[in-house]
């Protein structure tokens, strides 16, 4: 044990609430990694912690006294009695005064109800199951206003405001409103069952911050609590993830509002959080890929190092698993970063903080964390914009050609931050016209406003300049600035590109060409050629597929000439082969109508780059370019050769990373490797 | 978490407090009590301050914006009324030299039948616990753990600064930890 030891274990408590900032929950967590003591502390307190906080809340789940609200109204008629001070210098006007008081309350006492009775109160009755008899028994009156708690057989509660069961361990607090026909509950732990009610109904879920609000009900169930989240509950529920926020809505109209998004269920819908809209053609994709998991999963372990597409599109579920459930469970993901982006869009950082306990063991997750939630945690956390501020001065002192500095200066620019703009402006008119902090930076203050950011746009290569304008000249994006960053992995240089949607309608397509794009850079990885012209083979659909998406009928008056494969697909038309049979690389070139253009040529043509055949054009072409790239890629053809270990080892780290192999696996592995290597190379 | 009582509740009150003020009392009546009884202790007192809080806040004339904000105002002014009881008691006791019966009555009161019957040795082994913290550090315990008020309210409703709210917190969490550890290590 050490002084160290203390100062961590001196933050147990903020930790256990959630009150620390992301960096110091990733240094308390790591030290937690590597400290046994500390572990075994941190576990004997949070045990302690829960057993008090149960306990407390437990004691304190009290039905209020109607005679409360009687006596207060008593008081407060005595308050309107004349001060001791003014007694003391009249005292009998105040004799006559008190009387006359007296006299006041009492006709007030008479317009009121009856004592024990007060207008905002009414009763419902209340009623335990009885196992062993079968029934339910043991009625008495419930007031308004009233705290209701099931011990280990159900409560259900009728009243006018309908039938209300509380399941086993459930309790909550009821509020009535006879006159605006309006019933609420605060569900503080448990599920409930509502049926019958023929008022407004106002269900607060207490922990989680879920309203739900309904006109009227035949029969729903709602459950509380995010599973397994720390501090909710002694004991974790049985029931899966899924079934805690799945709501079902068998009869009457359910309005749900969740982290700022509003929601309308009918009869019959079942609920499912999913805040991520999703293209329907990628949407398909998942679900067809979900349905089969199962039976992939088996061999995901070599499908992983044969197929990163396979990869790719596992971790996609994987996203949209976790955003769908807004809750990041590692042991589901096997991802601990893409949980992290998932929950963040998702809207549930708070969370985050609490759940890093939950990565340990995955190498990668703190670097991956650091940027994700950097770049996609809510903007309007003043502790998160301290956190960004922070590292850009880090990063400006300590790397200042890191690719990531910009990062914070865009996330703090977008959040309205003028530390982030100031940052920007004086790095734009530095960088060289193939920087993407120049395109991106410049990106941001161009769609700020910031005259700055055109002067910069103007400075990029031609091509790179066109699809900035394109999506600027959306109208959507002249008006607002949408929050979503999307970090894409950059196959050549091994780091993030990050692009910013602006409310862009080609976003979704955009997204499968760089999933495409991805998937191609490891293919050329794996050395799968085949693959390759497959997925190649596969960009002219994608492409046909933007254009009757964007052009809604219109023919399309032309062709991505020389660099489009042929449908039937021939060795010179395949661009993978014709890289490789030629010094030359297919030409790349934007041709509209028959008319050539060439880079840095002219200024835009505003009609041209609006219209979204060209945007269709400029991601063909970034995907081919993607493509090209990794075709390009000086690599051994031959991974059996065993040429290169420190590739075949970095497939299986991330293998690892990716827990497609678990630990054990993975060392016999790294171990078989090197004995081999050392044997020669041979296999 | 989610508030006890929706903004439309305070914003009644601020149009018309005398209609408005029972929608407060049912709202927050239940952790009005219970909050003056974790500091007070007895049940009766605990009414009769909570009662003197609502009545405070009526005649303020305040109007608050939101229900956070109308949280952190009745908070801050039950925790001076229950100092202000405890104050009192203390003179009283100086005079009389006796003991306050109310020290063995935390929560006694309030604990469901149920929990009576089952779970009686716990209840006074987190009574016995409670009662070895200072009112300040029930006062922050309470407002974390059955209120869930962050630090940063917490500190709103007792007047000081939300880092000394967390130390406060963990200093009382560890000081029921060494009491309650024997136990849950025969657990």
């Amino acid at each position: 044990m050490t002084v160290h030891c203390g100062d961590h274990q001196d933050r147990f408590s903020a930790w256990f609430d959630g009150e620390l900032d992301a960096p110091e929950a990733w240094e308390l967590d790591a030290h937690l990694r590597g400290c046994a003591d500390c572990t075994a502390a941190w576990r004997r307190f949070q045990t302690s912690a829960e057993w008090l906080r149960s306990g407390l809340r437990q004691t304190a789940a009290a039905a209020p006294d109607p005679r409360y609200a009687v006596e207060l109204a008593r008081r407060l008629e005595h308050s309107r009695r004349p001060a001791a001070r003014w007694r003391l210098l009249a005292p009998m006007a105040a004799a006559a005064l008190l009387l006359a008081a007296c006299g006041l309350f009492i006709w007030l006492q008479g317009r009121k109800q009856p004592p024990g009775a007060p207008a905002w109160t009414i009763a419902g009755n209340l009623e335990t199951w009885r196992p062993e008899t079968g029934r339910w028994e043991n009625a008495s009156a419930l007031s308004s206003g009233a705290a209701v708690r099931a011990g280990d057989t159900p409560v259900r509660l009728q009243s006018e405001a309908g039938l209300v069961t509380l399941h086993e361990h459930a309790s909550a607090v009821w509020q009535y409103q006879p006159d605006g026909r309006r019933s609420t509950w605060v569900l503080a732990d448990g599920a409930m069952e509502i049926r019958n009610a023929d008022h407004d109904l106002v269900i607060d879920v207490a922990d989680t911050g879920i309203r739900f609000q309904a006109d009227s009900a035949g029969t729903f169930v709602i459950r509380t609590h995010l599973a397994g989240e720390p501090g909710n509950r002694a004991t974790p529920p049985a029931a899966s993830p899924a079934d805690e926020l799945l709501t079902t809505v068998t009869n009457g109209d359910l309005r749900m509002r969740w982290n700022g998004r509003q929601f309308m269920l009918r009869a019959g819908d079942v609920l499912r959080l999913d805040p991520q809209p999703l293209h329907p053609a990628v949407k398909q994709r998942i679900d067809r890929e979900i349905a089969e998991l199962p039976a992939e999963y088996e061999n995901f372990c070599a499908t992983l190092v044969r197929n990163r597409q396979r990869q790719t599109l596992d971790t996609g579920i994987v996203s949209v698993q976790t955003a769908t459930l807004a809750i990041p469970d590692a042991t589901l993901s096997g991802d601990a970063a893409q949980c992290y982006r998932a929950a963040s869009l998702a809207g549930v950082y708070p969370r985050l903080r609490q759940i890093t306990a939950r990565y340990a063991g995955v190498p990668q997750a703190q670097a991956e964390l650091d940027r994700l939630v950097a770049i996609d945690a809510p903007v309007q956390d003043p502790a998160i914009l301290d956190v960004w501020r922070d590292r850009l001065t880090q990063a400006d002192a300590a790397a200042p050609d890191s690719p990531y500095r910009d990062r914070y200066a865009i996330a703090l620019a977008l959040a309205g931050d003028s530390e982030g703009v100031t940052w920007l402006k004086r790095r734009v008119g530095r960088e060289n016209p193939e920087s993407a902090v120049l395109a991106n930076g410049g990106y941001v203050l161009a769609a700020l406003g910031e005259p700055a950011g055109k002067t910069a746009l103007r400075t990029l290569p031609a091509r790179i300049q066109s699809r900035w304008q394109t999506m600027l000249a959306a109208p959507a994006t002249t008006t607002a600035v949408s929050e979503h960053i999307h970090s894409m992995w950059n196959e050549k240089t091994g780091e993030i590109t990050m692009y910013f949607s602006f409310d862009d309608p080609l976003q979704p397509l955009r997204d499968d060409v760089h999933s495409l794009a991805k998937a191609a850079a490891g293919l050329r990885r794996d050395h799968d050629d085949s693959g390759l012209r497959s997925l190649a083979k596969s960009l002219p659909v994608l492409y046909d597929a933007a254009l009757r998406s964007q052009t809604a009928g219109e023919t399309a008056t032309f062709q991505l000439e020389r660099i489009q494969p042929a449908p039937t697909g021939t060795a010179t038309q395949d661009p993978i082969a014709a890289r490789e049979t030629s010094e030359t690389p297919p030409p790349v070139e934007i041709t509209h109508a028959g008319e050539e253009r060439r880079p840095g040529e002219e200024d835009w043509d505003e009609a041209e780059l609006n219209s979204p055949e060209f945007a269709a054009r400029v991601l063909v072409l970034e995907a081919l370019d993607c493509l090209k790239r990794a075709a390009s890629r000086p690599e051994p053809r031959d991974p059996r050769a065993w040429e290169n270990p420190p590739s075949m080892a970095d497939i299986r780290r991330q293998a690892y990373e990716f827990r497609a192999l678990d630990r054990d696996a993975f060392l016999d592995r790294v171990t078989a490797d090197a004995a081999q290597c050392l044997s020669g190379g041979q296999r | 978490m989610a508030s006890h009582a929706d903004d439309a509740t305070v914003q009644r009150f601020a149009v018309d407090p005398r209609a408005g003020l029972a929608d407060l009392v049912r709202t927050y009546q239940v952790s009005a009590v219970r909050y003056c009884q974790q500091l007070v202790g007895s049940a009766e007192d605990a009414e009769d301050v909570s009662q003197r809080g609502f009545l405070r806040v009526y005649d303020s004339g305040v109007r608050f914006e939101s229900a956070e904000h109308f949280r952190a105002y009745f908070f801050r002014v039950l925790t001076h009324l229950c100092y202000d009881e405890l104050r009192k008691r203390k003179r009283v006791r100086q005079i009389v030299t006796q003991a306050m019966p109310e020290e063995a009555e935390f929560h006694s009161a309030a604990a469901p039948p149920d929990r009576q019957a089952i779970g009686g040795e716990l209840d006074a082994l987190l009574q016995s616990a409670l009662r070895s913290l200072s009112e300040s550090e029930r006062a922050v315990l309470h407002l974390r753990e059955v209120e869930r008020l962050s630090y940063r309210r917490i500190s709103e409703s007792l007047g000081i600064t939300a880092s000394e709210a967390g130390v406060m917190i963990h200093r009382a969490r560890v000081k029921i930890q060494a009491r309650i550890q024997p136990f849950l290590d025969e657990e």
